[in-house]
């Protein structure tokens, strides 16, 4: 392969000066002067209710008070993937902290007065707060499989409604939907994905050993440590900008357009840095509040930057789920079959989490072959927090049940989980969950890294104290980026009179490193000097579209559109060169900067030289040159709706394995994770420092859903809201972390061979602790997360059992 | 309303203030030092932290009407016109930020522990920074920057 | 919203309290009294800024006892008292406290002050002796820590009163040493789930359970038992069970009462265990 000069190396990232000199510039550091105005929301104290009346005549007279809206002003259903819900809520509020009114202010504490004036009189309703009776709902729902007649998920934790019975969306067959998503109206099924390949039956009786478990997970909320914000401004013409802490920007765009009835002309989205997405920037969360505000005050900036207890409210969290998992395997350790029944609490509203759903649905056999299998994932209403995404896209849930069953049935047979899985691994050409072969399946080549560098088999070492137990673990991954089919980027590429370079793309900007990627990227192929390539944040109006910067699809989507703009500018440099230079164009490079023919390199020009074009004696020849580029993936297909089968749902698949290092304090149950080792193969590493830092970002998030992380919902109103009681890892929890890279497989369509990596980190970390908790003190834990005390009561009653 | 005089980044300042405003709200909205960031106004993500005489605090956590003769550093008050100071710069060459919210305040603990104690151990390293949270990095390079630093044997002021 | 005041003086302190009753609230470091605020917890009309009384921030080393001043920031405390090592069941305490960020803004007294059942000194003050030095109109009394705490937020103080200072007895020479442990969901900034400390000198020894009880509580029943048997492994583990009777922990979003009364068992075992090792250093 070719020589790369910028691709590959650890370029220090672009935006790192703006950062640790406090120049980078959030939304809320944005200052707008006196037009300023401080948005409030009036949330719903209620899980589930109707909206009898919203009386705002007090409130508006509080002095400061500028305007005050409701569900009547806003009355347009939006979504993602299946439009089901209004920007306020109309008649009826689904969760604690449901946007009911705003209120804009000229102070925040006049906005917060206000807000406590409004009169909201409620007819509460019964809830539904877990996805199994959600799902049951009315009787006789979900009960196509044979084992939802054993009742089987009695008795877990998870499981609150006595009485099922509440419907939460009535409308639900008029939402409108994407293609492949399938609600059952009348029920609170958002999407029943279904997936049947080979013959279950024949596969179970083909079985020596069947291990049947239900694995569960609570909501965890992304917690960026920048709180969602966002200002709206609404000029006398009618023109909508609006700055958001999004990681979407054409999605809000797209989505305030249909809400407001509005021309995408007429909307400009900026998005300056973001404080972290993790998904939960993705969509619309906050930034369509602000708008029907800014449109009844022309002239002035409404903003709305939510406080923590927010965040944790009323934005996006990860769905919880309760999968029940049966797998088979013959006793020469071949997976045979495999049923899984996944209901996802999606929580009040579902437009996004849908999606999750089929992720997870088609991805149920996690990374092995199975040939006989059978799924239903629900996604399921629940008056709980709103589900959306989250690091993983279903991933992260799936795994935590499946690669505990690997174990397991390891266990079972006898045989070392490595090379059980290993044995199992999808291969090239295999066939996938959904029927269709498999492409760049590199599992194995992670799964055999890790175990070199871990020195797996190896004695594990004694623990630190007479009180404590070692364990190691170990869990594989794979993930695909879920999007639509048809998941758009574009770049423009201008070059500068200097030769300097601009890259113009709605890529955001989220802590990835896009910028500095895809500068690498346009650097590489255009070859100029990395440090000459500035890639620019969103700006709708300027910048070409992009669908999301989700799905861990950037450096391969908008790196594609990139890479062809790069093209595109230096066949425009490389045409004006060779008339310039009398040599054909074939026979030009170009490198840092310069354009001549390696055969003959003192003939040069430079890139400024041609970059407007070039005057010649008998006139001027090119112009500025303008490079564009267009991606859409080729060839991913849909599903059967009734089998789940088809080619190619996805663009590329990623695979990794993380072995994870841990110590049990038997008396307090307390885990220490002392060490991850983590390989992924990523195709091509376009930053190496880049890539290390988000699987050593990925490790932690994974630790902190393993070990702290559960929003608790008591009848729908969380009860830690805050960083006080929500723990996620601080810096003293760091392990040890020993990572690789790959490049066994690059990715055809990938630009250089780019699969994602952002998500694919956290997934294994979580099963891979819970299979250590197992083989350092026997005790197997199933629901998320392995608090000190959970381990510790599973601790006792093994001891109970034993004596 | 309280009148005050402080120094801010070696600037002497003279603000009105009302008294339930925090050193937080002040140097963001009367300022514009935005460096130091809201994450959670309650003690427990360290995105607000400043330097107060010597001292880092979490400014969301200090009301601005006790600062009548304080001295206050925030991160625009390091480095210079001749380029970043050693920490800044070393946060750049160790990949020690993704989306940059949590860098200030880390930059800020790293230059308060560096000044108390130049040759921390990792572990004192991630003591010191345990009230500050970061979601992007796993921490990792966080810690690196700062002992990089603190091998360089650079002195800090 | 409230009126700021920067008293000068203790006397200027108790006439603003007494004069504004409940509508008034002691500002020291703030870390508790901000936050409360801010969730509405107290809507206080008056502040009254502790700080800028003078001399409150001193500790002072008397003949009999040290003074610790109710503006002494636990920073500030700890640094004081670390090189002694009789006290440095206080400073691990201390230390164990928030962040760093933190602990240079609280006070000791305020930790007190504040009552929260999981404070982190107050059981190591409780097993070195510790008093609340409260000045009032009518002069100072000095309250023992553990009956200075009435409830979760509640305390003896009446109104016109404020703390002036935490009194530690001095222990010269023949002072004793102790351990404080805790254990909380995180390692770092996270409030106890349960907290224990221990103290012995001479034959007498003293346990202390944090975050178990609507207020510190004392283990008189195990304290009998080490002063009569001694330290070994074994009255280790009984006064570990002892503790354990003695502790009426809650069940909360930090832990339930069963994980809390197991944690109060392993971590008084632990600590006195450790205490066992330091008295034979
Ligand atoms: C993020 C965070 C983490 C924390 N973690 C811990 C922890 O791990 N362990 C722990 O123990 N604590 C913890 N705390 C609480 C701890 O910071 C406080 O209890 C602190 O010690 C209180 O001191 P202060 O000076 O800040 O008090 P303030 O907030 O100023 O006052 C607290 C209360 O005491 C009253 N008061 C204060 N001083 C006096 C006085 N002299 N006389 C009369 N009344 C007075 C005040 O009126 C107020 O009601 C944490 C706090 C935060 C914000
Ligand atoms: S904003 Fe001050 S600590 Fe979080
Ligand atoms: S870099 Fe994003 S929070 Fe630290």
């Amino acid at each position: 392969m070719a020589e790369h000069r910028v691709l590959g190396k650890s370029v220090l990232r672009q935006d790192a000066v703006d950062k640790v000199t406090g120049a980078a510039l959030f939304v809320d550091d944005i200052q707008f002067g006196p037009t300023l105005l401080h948005a409030k929301i009036l949330r719903s104290p209620h899980p589930h209710a109707r909206i009898i009346s919203i009386d705002t005549a007090e409130a508006a007279k509080v002095p400061g008070v500028k305007a005050i809206v409701t569900g009547r002003d806003c009355r347009h259903y939006i979504g993602l993937y299946l439009a089901d819900r209004t920007v306020y809520a109309s008649d009826k509020v689904r969760f604690v902290g449901e946007p009911v009114a705003g209120v804009a202010a000229d102070s925040i504490e006049a906005a917060n007065a206000a807000v406590k004036l409004i009169k909201v009189a409620y007819e509460p309703l019964p809830g539904v707060f877990d996805p199994v009776s959600g799902a049951r709902g009315r009787e006789g729902l979900v009960h196509e499989t044979p084992a939802a007649g054993d009742l089987w998920w009695q008795g877990l934790s998870c499981i609150k409604t006595k009485s099922p019975g509440a419907l939460l969306h009535e409308n639900l067959g008029e939402y409108q939907c994407a293609p492949f998503i399938h609600p059952v109206p009348g029920t609170n099924i958002s999407n029943h994905f279904k997936l049947r390949k080979g013959d279950i039956d024949r596969g179970f009786a083909a079985a020596d050993v069947i291990v049947e478990n239900v694995y569960t997970l609570p909501h965890i909320q992304h917690s960026q440590i920048e709180p969602h914000s966002a200002v709206a401004h609404v000029d006398r013409a009618g023109k909508v900008t609006l700055w958001a802490s999004s990681q979407s920007p054409n999605a809000v765009r797209k989505l305030i357009a249909t809400a407001f009835e509005l021309p995408m002309n007429k909307i400009r989205v900026i998005t300056p840095y973001v404080g972290g997405g993790f998904g939960g920037k993705a969509g619309v969360t906050c930034e369509a509040l602000v708008v029907p505000l800014a449109m009844r005050l022309p002239g002035y900036h409404v903003k709305l930057t939510l406080t923590r207890e927010e965040v944790f409210q009323a934005t996006f969290v990860r769905q919880g789920l309760v999968a029940r998992l049966k797998t088979g395997a013959d006793k020469t350790g071949r997976l045979v079959a495999m049923e899984a029944e996944l209901f996802w609490d999606g929580g009040a509203y579902t437009e996004y989490g849908v999606n999750i759903t089929r992720s997870g649905g088609y991805c149920s056999s996690g990374p092995y072959e199975i040939p006989n299998i059978k799924t239903d994932s629900y996604c399921v209403y629940t008056n709980h927090p709103v589900g959306g995404p989250m690091r993983g896209f279903g991933m992260p849930e799936i795994h935590w049940g499946i690669e505990q069953q690997m174990d397991i049935i390891a266990e079972k047979l006898g045989l070392d989980p490595l090379a059980f899985r290993r044995m199992n691994a999808l291969r090239e050409g295999s066939l996938g969950a959904f029927g269709g072969p498999m492409e760049g399946a590199t599992l194995a080549d992670t799964i055999d890294a890790v175990a070199a560098k871990c020195g797996w088999g190896a004695p594990v070492p004694p623990a630190s104290a007479p009180h404590k137990v070692r364990g190691r673990g170990m869990a594989c991954m794979y993930k695909a980026p879920s999007m639509p089919p048809n998941a758009q980027s574009s770049a423009i590429l201008k070059l500068n009179e200097d030769g300097t370079v601009h890259v113009l793309t709605t890529a955001m900007e989220i802590g990835q490193g896009s910028l500095t990627a895809l500068a690498q990227i346009a650097a590489e192929e255009l070859g100029v000097a990395v440090d000459k390539v500035v890639v620019t944040l969103p700006d709708t109006d300027y910048t070409p579209y992009e669908w999301q910067t989700v799905a861990s699809r950037i450096s391969y989507s908008a790196g594609n559109a990139v890479l062809a703009a790069a093209r595109d500018a230096k066949a425009q440099l490389l045409a004006v060169a060779a008339q310039v230079l009398a040599i054909p164009a074939a026979e030009l490079v170009i490198e840092d900067g310069q354009v001549f023919p390696p055969a003959n390199p003192a003939r040069r020009l430079a890139v400024s030289d041609i970059a407007m074009g070039y005057l010649l004696p008998e006139g001027a020849i090119g112009g500025p040159v303008i490079g564009r580029g267009s991606f859409i993936p080729a060839g991913i297909t849909g599903l059967d709706k009734d089998t789940g089968q088809g080619d190619k749902p996805a663009a590329f698949w990623t695979y990794g394995t993380q072995v994870a290092d841990i110590e049990v304090d038997t008396r307090t149950g307390e885990i220490t994770v002392l060490k991850v080792t983590a390989a992924y193969e990523v195709g091509k590493v376009i930053n190496p420092a880049m890539c290390k830092g988000q699987v050593q970002g990925g490790i932690v998030q994974g630790l902190g859903s393993a070990l702290y992380e559960h929003l608790v919902l008591a009848e729908g109103k969380p009860l830690n809201s805050d960083f006080v009681d929500y723990k996620i890892p601080a810096a003293t929890d760091t392990p040890e972390m020993d990572i690789i890279l790959l490049e066994t497989s690059p990715q055809a369509d990938g630009p250089f061979g780019v699969k994602g990596i952002a998500e694919p980190t956290m997934v294994p970390t979580a099963p891979a602790i819970a299979n250590a908790v197992y083989n350092a003190v026997g005790v197997r834990i199933t629901d998320l997360p392995l608090s000190a005390e959970k381990v510790l009561a599973a601790l006792k009653k093994k001891q109970a059992r034993e004596s | 309303m309280k009148t005050i005089t402080l120094t801010v980044n070696g600037r002497p300042e003279k603000l009105t203030l009302s008294p339930h405003r925090t050193l937080l709200d002040v140097l963001r909205e009367d300022l514009g030092l935005t460096g130091a960031k809201r994450g959670c106004e309650a003690g427990e993500c360290g995105a607000c932290t400043v330097i107060l005489n010597g001292r880092p605090v979490n400014s969301c956590l200090v009301l601005a009407v006790e600062l009548d003769g304080a001295d206050v550093l925030t991160v625009e008050g390091l480095g210079g016109p001749e380029g970043l100071d050693p920490l800044q710069q070393s946060f750049v060459d160790n990949f020690a930020l993704q989306c940059g919210y949590c860098t200030p305040g880390m930059i800020l603990m790293g230059k308060a522990l560096l000044a108390k104690n130049p040759r921390p151990s990792e572990d004192e390293v991630k003591e010191f920074i345990s009230g500050n949270l970061c979601r992007c990095t796993g921490y990792e390079n966080i810690v690196k920057a700062i002992m990089a630093v603190a091998a360089g044997g650079e002195r800090h002021g | 919203m409230f009126e700021y005041h920067e008293p000068r003086s203790l006397a200027e302190v108790t006439s603003l309290l007494a004069a504004h009753g409940e509508a008034a609230k002691v500002l020291a470091g703030g870390t508790d009294l901000l936050v409360q605020i801010r969730k509405g917890r107290h809507q206080p009309r008056h502040l009254l800024n502790i700080k800028t009384v003078p001399g409150l921030d001193q500790v002072n080393f008397a003949e009999d006892c040290v003074e610790i001043g109710a503006a002494v920031t636990l920073h500030d405390g700890e640094k004081f008292l670390s090189a002694y090592p009789e006290y440095a069941v206080l400073c691990r305490a201390m230390h164990s406290v928030a962040s760093c960020q933190i602990r240079n803004r609280a006070t000791l007294a305020g930790n007190v002050c504040n009552a929260s059942p999981a404070a982190d000194t107050v059981p190591a003050l409780v097993v070195l002796g510790a008093n609340v030095k409260i000045h009032g109109t009518h002069g100072d009394r000095l309250v023992p820590v553990d009956r200075f705490l009435t409830g979760p937020g509640r305390t003896v103080l009446l109104t016109g009163e404020v703390v002036s200072a935490i009194v530690l007895p001095r222990m010269n020479g023949g002072g004793g040493r102790g351990v404080f442990l805790r254990k909380a969901r995180r390692p770092s900034l996270d409030l106890a789930t349960a907290n224990v400390a221990v103290y012995a000198a001479g034959e007498s020894c003293r346990i202390a359970l944090g975050a178990v009880g609507p207020t510190v509580i004392r283990v008189r029943e195990a304290e009998r038992l080490l002063a009569r048997q001694g330290l070994t492994a074994a009255t280790a583990a009984e006064a570990a069970r002892l503790a354990r009777s003695a502790a009426k922990p809650i069940t909360d979003v930090r832990g339930s009462d069963e994980y809390r009364l197991d944690l109060v068992s392993a971590l008084t075992e632990q600590a006195l265990l450790t205490l066992a090792m330091e008295v034979r250093a």
